[in-house]
C-alpha cells in the first residue's frame, strides 16, 4: 500500500481538528505516527499489532495547531521511498555497530527523544550496547524525530536505520 | 570431594576450566544462554544446561536459574571464571547454603575485598602501602577539593565498589572536580549500585604488577610470582608478561611479601591475585586491588611455573590441604599473552560481534591457545570482547616476542575485526621491545587519533 502527499495532507487535516495529541495508523506493512507533542513523552507505545490503534486523549486543545510542521515531517518519514518528494527528505540515523539498541540511559530514565521532538547535531539519540560498552549516537543533524524505527533493547545490526530526522531547513 | 562441577561461565575461560575438570576426572556441567546454544564450551561438557535468555542479567548473572541447574544437574560444585558471578559475595554464600562447593574463596573475603576503600584498609593493617589519597569515600565536593589540594593534581576518582578498571575517572586540574566527581558518582550508582568515590594520586610514570596467590582453608599460603601488566587501554589490559623484567629482585622480594601479608591477614583460601603499581621514579610500591578469582591472564603464571591454578582451585576449595609449598614453585623462562578482542583498533576499538567465517589458530612449542572460536562460530554482541588469548613461552621475553610474533603470523580469523594488527605494531614498536613504557602508554599512542 502507499500513501499519496493528498494523503498524508489530508490525515494531518484530521488530526488537526482532532482532540488527540498523537496518532498511530498502521495498515499491512505501512505505519504511521503522527504526534503534535514535543518532547513529551509518548503515551503511545509502537504497535505490533495490524490495524489501528487509537490514541491517548489529552486536555491539550489549546495547543491544537502547534506542531503542525513537526506532524507533517513525521508522515513523510514513515510514509517511505517514492512518495512525497516535495516534502523535505528524512536523514536516517544508522547503527555504527551491531549491538542491543536503548532509548535511554537506564531502564525508567526519560528517552533521549522522542518522535516529534527537534534536535541538535550533537544530541544523543540513542545507546547501543555491544560487548559491555555502551555507544553513544548522537543526531548528526540538526532537525525533528520524525520515526523511531526500532524497539528498545533489540539487537540491530551495523547500518541498521534506528532513527529519522527531518532536517531543519536554514532560512536564506 | 568433588565429582560434578558446573561452569557458571562461557567462552574460554568455561572451556580452558573444563579441559582441567576432564583431566582431573570430574563430569562437568555447562550453562548457556539462547545466544551461546551452539558454544564451543557447551559441546565439550558432559551435560548443558539453558538458564536463560541472551542478556547476562536474564542468564550468566540469574543466581536462581544457575542454582536450579546445579541442582537439577546433580552438581555438587561451581566455578565461577571470571567476570559475572566470579565475584558476587551473595552467590558465593548462596552455593554454600545449597552445599554446594563455591570453587573461589569465602564469601567473607569476597565482600571485604570487594569494596575498594575496605581492601585499602585491610592493605594498611598488614603494612602493606597504599597508593595516596582518601581514608574513606569523599563525601561532598569541599571535602573533595581540600584533598586533591593537599594530593596535587591530577588525581584519580574511583568508585569504592568499582574495579577490574571500571569506575574510574582521571582529573587534569582543580576546574573538572566539580563535573568529574558529579559523573563519576552518577556512573557509579548506575553500574554498581551506590556511589561512594574516593580519591587517590595518579602516579605517571606507573607499572601495573600483580601477584598471584594460592591459600587453602587450613591458614597455608603461597605466592605463584609476578606479572606485568601495564600495556592497558583505557584500564583494559591488553597483554601480560611474567617475569616483571624492569623491576630489581629486592622490590620483587618486597611485593611477595606485601601479597602473603595481606593473603595471611583476611584469611584468603583460594586463588587471587593481588594488584600493585609500581612507580617507575622512585621504585616505590602500593596496593591498588584484589581480585579474589581466577583472573584473565592466569596462563601466563602457569607458563611459567608448570602449575595448573585451576587443579589447585579444585583441590583447595574441595577442603584439601595445598599440596604446594613456597620452596617447590620454581619460575622458568619468561611468557606473555596476547588478548585478541572482537574489535577494531583501526576505528577506535568498535566492538566487532557477528560470524567468523574462517579461524586458524597457531600451535607448536611454547605456544598456547586458549579460545572458544572456531571457523563458523558466533561471537554475540551481549558479552565481552574475549575471542582469544595467545601465550608464548621461551627461554627469554626476546625470544618469547619471537615466538609470539611467528605465532601471530599464522593465525588467521576472518569474518569479523580482531586486535591482532596491534600487535604487530607493538611488535614493531621500540618503547615495547626494550620494555620502557607505563600504564599509560597505549592511551597516549591513540590520543589524537579519535
Amino acid at each position: 500500500m502507499s500513501l499519496s502527499h493528498k494523503d498524508v495532507a489530508k490525515i494531518l487535516e484530521i488530526i488537526d481538528q482532532s482532540h488527540y495529541t498523537e496518532i498511530l495508523l498502521e495498515v499491512d506493512d505501512l505505519k504511521l505516527r503522527v504526534s503534535r507533542s514535543k518532547g513529551e513523552e509518548s503515551l503511545l507505545t509502537p504497535a505490533t499489532t495490524s490495524g489501528i490503534e487509537g490514541a491517548n486523549v489529552a486536555a491539550q486543545q489549546t495547543a491544537l495547531a502547534v506542531e503542525r510542521r513537526t506532524a507533517q515531517a513525521a508522515a513523510t518519514a514513515t510514509v517511505g521511498s517514492g512518495s512525497g518528494e516535495s516534502l523535505q527528505e528524512a536523514v536516517e540515523i544508522r547503527a555504527p555497530l551491531t549491538g542491543r539498541f536503548f532509548r535511554a540511559a537506564s531502564p525508567g530514565a526519560r528517552p533521549f527523544v522522542e518522535i516529534g521532538m527537534e534536535v541538535k547535531s550533537d544530541d544523543q539519540v540513542c545507546l547501543i550496547e555491544a560487548m559491555k560498552l555502551f555507544h553513544s549516537v548522537s543526531a548528526g543533524v540538526v532537525g525533528t524525530v520524525v520515526a523511531i524505527l526500532v524497539e528498545n533493547a533489540q539487537v540491530v545490526e551495523t547500518g541498521q536505520v534506528l532513527v529519522k530526522i527531518s532536517p531543519t531547513t536554514t532560512k536564506r | 570431594m568433588i565429582r560434578r562441577v558446573l561452569v557458571a561461565n562461557r567462552g574460554e575461560i568455561a572451556v580452558r576450566i573444563i579441559r582441567t575438570c576432564k583431566e582431573m576426572g570430574l563430569e562437568t556441567v555447562a550453562i548457556y544462554s539462547a545466544a551461546d546454544r551452539s558454544s564451543l564450551h557447551v559441546r565439550y561438557a558432559d551435560r548443558a544446561v539453558c538458564v536463560g535468555r541472551a542478556p547476562a542479567l536474564e542468564s550468566y548473572l540469574n543466581v536462581d536459574a544457575i542454582l536450579g541447574a546445579a541442582h537439577l544437574t546433580e552438581a555438587d560444585a561451581i566455578h565461577p571464571g571470571y567476570g559475572f558471578l566470579a565475584e558476587n559475595a551473595e552467590f558465593a554464600a548462596e552455593c554454600c547454603r545449597w552445599n554446594l562447593h563455591f570453587i573461589g574463596p569465602n564469601p567473607e573475603v569476597i565482600r571485604m575485598m570487594g569494596n575498594k576503600i575496605a581492601a585499602r584498609e585491610i592493605a594498611k593493617k598488614a603494612g602493606v602501602p597504599t597508593v595516596p589519597g582518601s581514608e574513606a569515600s569523599v563525601l561532598d565536593l569541599v571535602q573533595a577539593e581540600k584533598l586533591c589540594r593537599e594530593l596535587g593534581f591530577p588525581i584519580l576518582l574511583k568508585a569504592a565498589s568499582g574495579g577490574g578498571g571500571r569506575g574510574i575517572r582521571v582529573v587534569d586540574k582543580p576546574d573538572n572536580l566539580a563535573r568529574d566527581l558529579a559523573t563519576c558518582q552518577r556512573e557509579a550508582t548506575a553500574a554498581f549500585g551506590e556511589g561512594s568515590i574516593y580519591v587517590e594520586k595518579l602516579i605517571a610514570n606507573a607499572r601495573h604488577v600483580e601477584v598471584q596467590v594460592l591459600g587453602d582453608q587450613h591458614g597455608h599460603c603461597i605466592h605463584l610470582g609476578e606479572r606485568d601488566c601495564s600495556v592497558q587501554r583505557s584500564k583494559q589490559k591488553l597483554l601480560e608478561e611474567a617475569p616483571c623484567v624492569v623491576i630489581s629482585d629486592g622490590l620483587r622480594q618486597e611485593l611477595f611479601t606485601a601479597a602473603l601479608a595481606i593473603t595471611r591477614q583476611i584469611g584468603y583460601d583460594n586463588a587471587g591475585t593481588i594488584e600493585f603499581l609500581v612507580d617507575r621514579e622512585t621504585e616505590k610500591f602500593y596496593f591498588l586491588e584484589m581480585n579474589t578469582r581466577l583472573q584473565v591472564e592466569h596462563p601466563v603464571t602457569e607458563a611459567l611455573t608448570g602449575i595448573d591454578i585451576v587443579e589447585q582451585q579444585i583441590q583447595v576449595a574441595a577442603g584439601a590441604v595445598l599440596a604446594l609449598r613456597q620452596e617447590d614453585i620454581q619460575f622458568r623462562g619468561h611468557a606473555i599473552e596476547f588478548r585478541i578482542n572482537a574489535e577494531d583498533p583501526a576505528k577506535g576499538f568498535l566492538p566487532n560481534p557477528g560470524q567468523i567465517t574462517d579461524a586458524i589458530f597457531p600451535g607448536g612449542p611454547g605456544i598456547r591457545v586458549d579460545t572458544f572460536c572456531h571457523s563458523g562460530s558466533t561471537i554475540p554482541p551481549y558479552y565481552d570482547s574475549l575471542l582469544a588469548k595467545v601465550v608464548a613461552h621461551a627461554d627469554t621475553r626476546e625470544r618469547a616476542l619471537n615466538r609470539l610474533k611467528a605465532a601471530l603470523e599464522m593465525t588467521d580469523i576472518k569474518g569479523i575485526a580482531t586486535t591482532i594488527p596491534l600487535f604487530f605494531e607493538f611488535l614493531e614498536m621500540y618503547a615495547f621491545q626494550s620494555n620502557q613504557f607505563n600504564v599509560f602508554w597505549v592511551d597516549n599512542l591513540f590520543r589524537g587519533e579519535k
